[in-house]
């Protein structure tokens, strides 16, 4: 009986052993990108003066960003009509672009974008930055401007008009 | 539905999901603006000139509203013995065209200016109601000319 007890837990012993070379194991590692959030600021409605061929509308910016990174970015992209009447048939065409305090201007026409970019500390610029000739450091792009054409001004039959410029946001890795 | 019909619709769910671009929002902002449908003339006339406006008859300092896109037609009548130095509408020198007769205006597309100066020492003081008679005949000559003009506006129809 004492033979068979020893052979029997040495079977046992030996199928305990063996038991770790037929396991698989495995370590799962997972990690959560949180999605950016930020705040972007466009400018109020507004009425424009007749006849001004130039009117600073207000600034796009952006602020409360967190979770960007160095190559990952904010895009807005603007897209507009030409201002148009329910009463009378002309159109009043204008065009967008950016300036700075005290640099020349961008155009943005509609369908296109500007890049708000993402910092290494999470954050995003506050305004869109233009490398310049005039300053050693980029200038921010802090008025935008509306501006249309005295001679479609001119031509533009007597009424009210209105326009829309819709800003399309998007968190993009360039 | 069973276990495995389950798993692949979330499968599949997953995979949609993750062949969307990224999130995009938008935000729009209104802008308006109000053509008028008629603008002011303004007159700026040096002592006893006055100025007719398609037939009547303005004195300094006159705001006129003119129909959006309308040419009115500007006579200018002068004090006796003055002499006419400068006339300008909007920057533009129009002392010749004014000198000559009646003026037909561009089409208004804004506020508009017409200043009139005489050559100094050239215009008697004005007293009283002496010059009513030019003013008159001014009126009466404007009036002629606008009537002569539709004439032959007419005859070119």
């Amino acid at each position: 009986m004492k033979k068979l007890t020893t052979l029997v837990l040495v079977l046992a012993l030996a199928a305990s052993l063996a038991v770790p070379a037929f396991a698989a194991n495995t370590t799962t590692l997972t990690t959560s990108v949180p999605a950016a959030t930020y705040t972007l600021n466009i400018p109020a409605d507004q009425e424009i003066p007749f006849g001004k061929t130039s009117t600073n509308i207000g600034s796009i910016s952006v602020t409360d960003g967190v979770g960007f990174a160095s190559g990952k970015d904010l895009k807005v992209t603007l897209t507009y009509d030409a201002f148009a009447s329910e009463a009378v048939a002309t159109t009043i065409p204008f065009s967008i672009s950016l300036a700075g305090d005290s640099l020349g201007s961008v155009d943005v026409g509609s369908g296109k974008s500007i890049v708000f970019k993402g910092l290494s500390t999470g954050g995003v610029q506050e305004f869109v930055k233009v490398e310049s000739t005039y300053s050693s450091n980029p200038v921010d792009m802090v008025k935008t401007y509306v501006r249309m054409s005295s001679t479609d001004w001119g031509k533009a039959l007597a009424g009210d008009y209105s326009a829309t410029i819709t800003f399309t946001a998007e968190v993009v890795s360039g | 539905m069973n276990k495995k019909t389950a798993s692949l619709l979330l499968t599949l769910l997953a995979a949609v999901l993750l062949a969307l671009p990224g999130r995009a929002w938008a935000a729009d902002t209104t802008l308006t603006t109000q053509v008028p449908a008629s603008h002011t003339l303004t007159l700026t006339l040096d002592a006893g000139i006055r100025v007719t406006v398609d037939g009547v008859s303005y004195k300094n300092g006159a705001r006129i509203a003119i129909p959006r896109h309308q040419s009115p037609t500007l006579t200018l009548c002068l004090p006796a013995g003055a002499v006419l130095e400068k006339a300008d509408y909007n920057g533009r020198d129009v002392t010749r065209a004014l000198q000559e007769g009646p003026y037909r205006l561009p089409p208004v597309e804004s506020d508009g200016l017409l200043t009139v100066t005489l050559r100094p020492g050239t215009s008697q003081p004005a007293t009283g109601d002496t010059g009513a008679a030019l003013y008159v005949l001014c009126a009466s000559l404007a009036a002629g000319a606008l009537l002569t003009l539709g004439r032959s506006r007419k005859k070119h129809l």
